[in-house]
């Protein structure tokens, strides 16, 4: 049940995305890479699939704008959108619950505390990122991974810049403006790095 | 004179490998034999948008095979390098090659 919520959630993803003359086979490949559908049998790994879509996104995306010859159609830049939207929309929710409740527990009440835990569990997120994509021990080969693959440097992006976002919306004070700088400056780099990748995958 | 079109290395790796599986390449086994000659995963996306890229350049032509159950009832699309393609991938070969010998030795001690 489960596994066929997740492929009908798939295929209607991909259809939306995936440049016409290969949409057939992409989605065959991605289907067969979750080692689902063997024997003709409804079955898979439903968290492998979603997985292997996620990490493709970034670049069927960019090859999609880059067919229609950078001019943005309407579906890719909803589909941009959602991407974009849904990590904002996570980030935003599960730190945000972990930083309340936190601060419910251990009874601070000041903004700037509770920004500053912000900044704390975002600069975690990513360190745990990266030693989790270095197998636990490796930061530098984590780190390496998250600025070779466009949806972990996309996913970088998305926290500093939400993060600056957040904090220039809510309360505009110095005290964290050196932080907002920082988090500027990263987003940027990341952005910068993010094209690079897209080009150097895509334009070599 | 057909024009000369300087691979990537990831371009040079997807055509190599195409070759060597022959005319069984496929996405999928394409990107198995990347992982396993290269050791490197890439994403179908990547793969996909490299291959689109150089079929767009004539280098590479593609067909599309039979529906297969395993596949949800979707059909492989079967690579193929083209005579273009072939020319290219030397001459870049060449080129890489040129860049690569006779390169100093690192000293680990300096």
């Amino acid at each position: 049940m489960m596994y066929h919520l997740v492929k009908t959630f798939v295929i209607r993803w991909l259809n939306l995305i995936c440049p016409e003359h290969y949409r057939e086979a992409m989605i065959g490949d991605l289907l067969e890479a979750a080692d689902s559908e063997k024997a003709g049998e409804e079955r898979g790994d439903s968290l492998k699939l979603l997985w292997q879509v996620v990490l493709s996104t970034p670049s069927i995306l960019t090859m999609r704008v880059r067919e229609s010859h950078s001019k943005l159609n309407q579906q890719v830049i909803w589909a941009i959108l959602v991407v974009g939207l849904s990590i904002l929309t996570l980030e935003r929710f599960v730190f945000g619950v972990v930083v309340w409740k936190a601060a419910e527990a251990l009874s601070i009440q000041s903004i700037v505390m509770i920004r500053f835990m912000y900044l704390v569990v975002s600069i975690a997120s990513v360190v745990g990122l990266c030693l989790l994509l270095g197998k636990g021990t490796k930061f530098k080969a984590g780190l390496d991974r998250i600025l070779s693959e466009p949806i972990f440097t996309l996913y970088t992006m998305m926290l500093c810049f939400s993060y600056a976002w957040f904090t220039l919306l809510t309360h505009f004070s110095l005290d964290l403006f050196v932080f907002r700088i920082i988090q500027v400056c990263v987003a940027y780099g990341c952005m910068r790095r993010a094209i690079a990748i897209s080009k150097e995958q895509l334009t070599l | 004179m057909s024009k000369f079109y300087s691979l990537g290395e990831f371009e040079i790796v997807v055509m190599a490998t195409i070759l060597h599986v022959g005319e069984q390449a496929y996405g999928t086994l394409i990107k198995e034999e990347i992982a396993e000659r290269g050791g490197r995963q890439v994403s179908v996306g990547a793969l996909y948008a490299t291959l689109s890229r150089l079929e767009a350049k004539e280098l590479l032509t593609s067909f599309e095979g039979e529906p297969t159950k395993e596949r949800g009832g979707r059909a492989k699309r079967y690579f193929r390098v083209t005579e273009s393609g072939h020319e290219a991938l030397n001459k870049s070969i060449v080129m890489l090659q040129s860049f690569i010998t006779d390169l100093p030795k690192f000293d680990h001690e300096r």
